[in-house]
């Protein structure tokens, strides 16, 4: 009797072994077949990708104006042949004041950020204002437009305009042509002058005389002078220089500090922005003077730093997971790079509750 | 009380064994070296410099959590992986002595039931791998913590979940030192386990290797109960680096891991009563 009930007191373990083990299978098979979240890898634009390479490459052109070739008995050399250059680029000025900055417009539009943002502000309708502006002047922006540019006052956009009713566009106003590929629009009052070149550039500005030294640039008139953006720094969607001073204005009123520093130590900020996919930007800060850019480099990185402990504590994880990807990397000659990024997923939460959404049509995806 | 005087007398067993010395001072030596060489240059919560060996290294200025979690998270791995399988090897022999001749004998003839001792000497090694877990871990995050001003407890999560780990293999070790009372093969089935479990965490993505039909309902059958030994490492070495996790998840696995631990436990005690001494 009693090895039966020795033996009987042994089972219950067997049979709570049995019950824990599958309770254990069932527990740790639950969320196996959730995909896994993949690590927010932001590329950062900090050289020029092949991809860069080829979308300049495709944009060269040489000067329009071809000066004429040399009688054969001429004992002159033959000038060199005319260099190939970004047209855009190319109608740039040489020095800017405050700006100078290329967006890249098309690219951006067809980016993830790009689609968020025009859902955002656009709607998802075809009644939007750059419908109607296509059905009155055949200008389609989405499409046609390839860079908007700005150096200082001077706007400069770059696409295929060819089926564009310029009269539409600028009512009210009177063309001239200055050269064959050239049409300078002039209104009566204060409207600013622009010059459409090629149906490929299109240049506005105050001064008359600022956008047509653009556009002999651009016909190989007046001499070469090195773009403000070289073609080498032509990368990502949105590049271009800032001038230091123009930096430490945004922070003039938080930081009069940070913003003198940054007036005296640096120069200027070339700007690269890539938004192919999550939003990876650049900044590198030039100047001359090494030991007060390392300094500066460490109170800039230490206030990124000090602003996500902030956003942490107030519970702002948006902003937190922001600046989680920011660094400042000081390269030891008086420049350094600081790096931020907008992961997609950021971007996305920003603009959940847009206010310019409008409400889709039913049946829309 | 008489299971935490088992796993008492098995600690004071492991603390007269110099490989257990070795342990604890391989780790002291690591933290004290980290401690002594590790130069850090913070500004606001920035970490704008770092010397090790007193050489500079080029850093990113960063946010200091930022900037360590690459070190947290190859501590993790570290204590995770290696540092678990050594453990296996080196714990194999605690339950096969338990059960050697002459002392199961004197123990039984003692007021102490047989599961409070294999309970006893499975809680006292887990502890023993806690202790070590949590002393590295510990130690590197109050370290850095002094150097930098910034105290994190991640890397001390992630070390327990290396231990939660170790807890579901040491009760198949326990298992197999009752079947065989042998310490090799406890460390074989140990081992075994270990491996097992690593491919069980990717037993999804195995599964659709293997043809359709029988062979891979039996594989998958077979890896359902097992641990997910990688699936938990890759959180732990997620908590470590500072990313997100699903707590539902993570409970999940750590409660699974728990509930094979406790029926392989059962099936020993099982396996103990039945036998003669």
């Amino acid at each position: 009797m009693g090895s039966v009930d020795h033996r009987s007191r042994r089972w219950p373990w067997l049979a709570a072994a049995l019950a824990l083990l599958l309770g254990g299978a069932w527990l740790m098979s639950r969320g196996e077949r959730m995909p896994a979240r993949q690590e927010v890898e932001v590329n950062m634009p900090r050289s020029m990708s092949p991809a860069d390479r080829h979308r300049l490459s495709l944009r060269k052109r040489p000067p329009a104006f071809v000066v004429p070739r040399p009688a054969p008995d001429d004992p002159a050399p033959l000038p060199p042949p005319p260099q190939v250059r970004d047209p855009l680029l190319l109608a740039m000025p040489g020095t800017v004041k405050t700006v100078a900055i290329v967006v890249e417009a098309n690219a951006l539009r067809h980016s993830p950020v790009g689609e968020l943002l025009l859902d955002c502000f656009m709607g998802a309708g075809e009644d939007n204002e750059l419908s109607r502006l296509r059905s009155k002047t055949g200008l389609n922006v989405l499409e046609d437009l390839d860079r908007v540019a700005v150096a200082d006052q001077t706007y400069l956009l770059s696409g295929r305009f060819a089926d564009t009713q310029w009269a539409e566009v600028f009512p009210g106003m009177q063309a001239q042509s200055p050269s064959p590929n050239t049409r300078l629009w002039k209104g009566q009052d204060a409207a600013p002058p622009v010059v459409v070149w090629k149906n490929q550039i299109v240049i506005a500005g105050r001064s008359e005389s600022e956008i047509m030294a653009a556009a002999d640039r651009l016909e190989g008139r007046a001499p070469a002078i090195p773009p403000v953006i070289a073609e080498n720094d032509s990368y990502g969607e949105v590049y271009g220089v800032v001038n230091s001073a123009t930096i430490a204005g945004i922070f003039e009123r938080d930081r009069p500090d940070l913003a003198a520093r940054l007036k005296t130590i640096t120069d200027q900020v070339k700007l690269h922005v890539d938004a192919s996919h999550d939003v990876g930007i650049v900044a590198d800060a030039n100047g001359n003077d090494p030991a007060g850019a390392l300094d500066l480099a460490k109170t800039l990185g230490g206030a990124l730093a000090l602003g996500r402990v902030a956003a942490q504590a107030k519970g702002n994880d948006d902003l937190a997971a922001f600046l989680d990807h920011a660094s400042v990397r000081p390269s030891g000659s008086g420049s350094f790079r600081v790096e931020l990024a907008l992961p997609l997923d950021y971007v996305q939460a920003q603009l959940k509750d847009c206010p310019g959404r409008k409400p889709r049509p039913a049946g829309t995806k | 009380m008489t299971v935490l005087s088992i796993a008492a007398d098995l600690w004071r067993q492991a603390f007269a064994r110099k490989w257990f010395l070795v342990l604890g001072a391989a780790v002291t030596l690591f933290l004290i070296g980290i401690a002594l060489t590790l130069r850090l240059d913070v500004v606001d919560g920035a970490l704008s410099g770092l010397r090790l060996f007193g050489r500079p290294t080029t850093v990113e200025i960063t946010a200091v959590d930022v900037a360590l979690r690459p070190i947290f998270k190859a501590a993790a791995i570290v204590i995770y992986y290696p540092f678990t399988l050594f453990l296996i090897a080196l714990c194999a022999e605690f339950a096969p002595s338990l059960l050697a001749p002459g002392r199961i004998e004197h123990m039984l003839s003692l007021p102490v039931r047989r599961w409070e001792l294999v309970l006893g000497t499975y809680l006292g090694v887990v502890g023993l791998s806690a202790l070590f877990s949590l002393y590295g871990a510990g130690g590197l995050c109050l370290i850095l913590g002094a150097k930098t001003g910034v105290l994190t407890l991640r890397p001390v999560f992630a070390a327990l979940l290396g231990t939660v780990s170790f807890a579901a293999v040491y009760s198949a070790m326990v298992a197999a030192a009752v079947l065989a009372r042998s310490a090799t093969s406890s460390a074989g089935v140990g081992i075994a386990l270990y491996f097992a479990g690593v491919l069980a965490g990717y037993r999804t993505s195995l599964a659709s290797m293997i043809r359709a039909g029988l062979p891979r309902q039996a594989f998958e059958a077979v890896t359902s109960l097992l641990p997910r030994i990688s699936a938990l490492g890759t959180v732990a070495s997620d908590i470590a680096g500072g990313r997100a996790v699903s707590t539902a998840h993570v409970a999940g696995l750590i409660v699974g891991f728990l509930a094979f631990a406790a029926a392989v436990l059962a099936a020993a005690v099982w396996g103990f009563e039945r036998k003669d001494f």
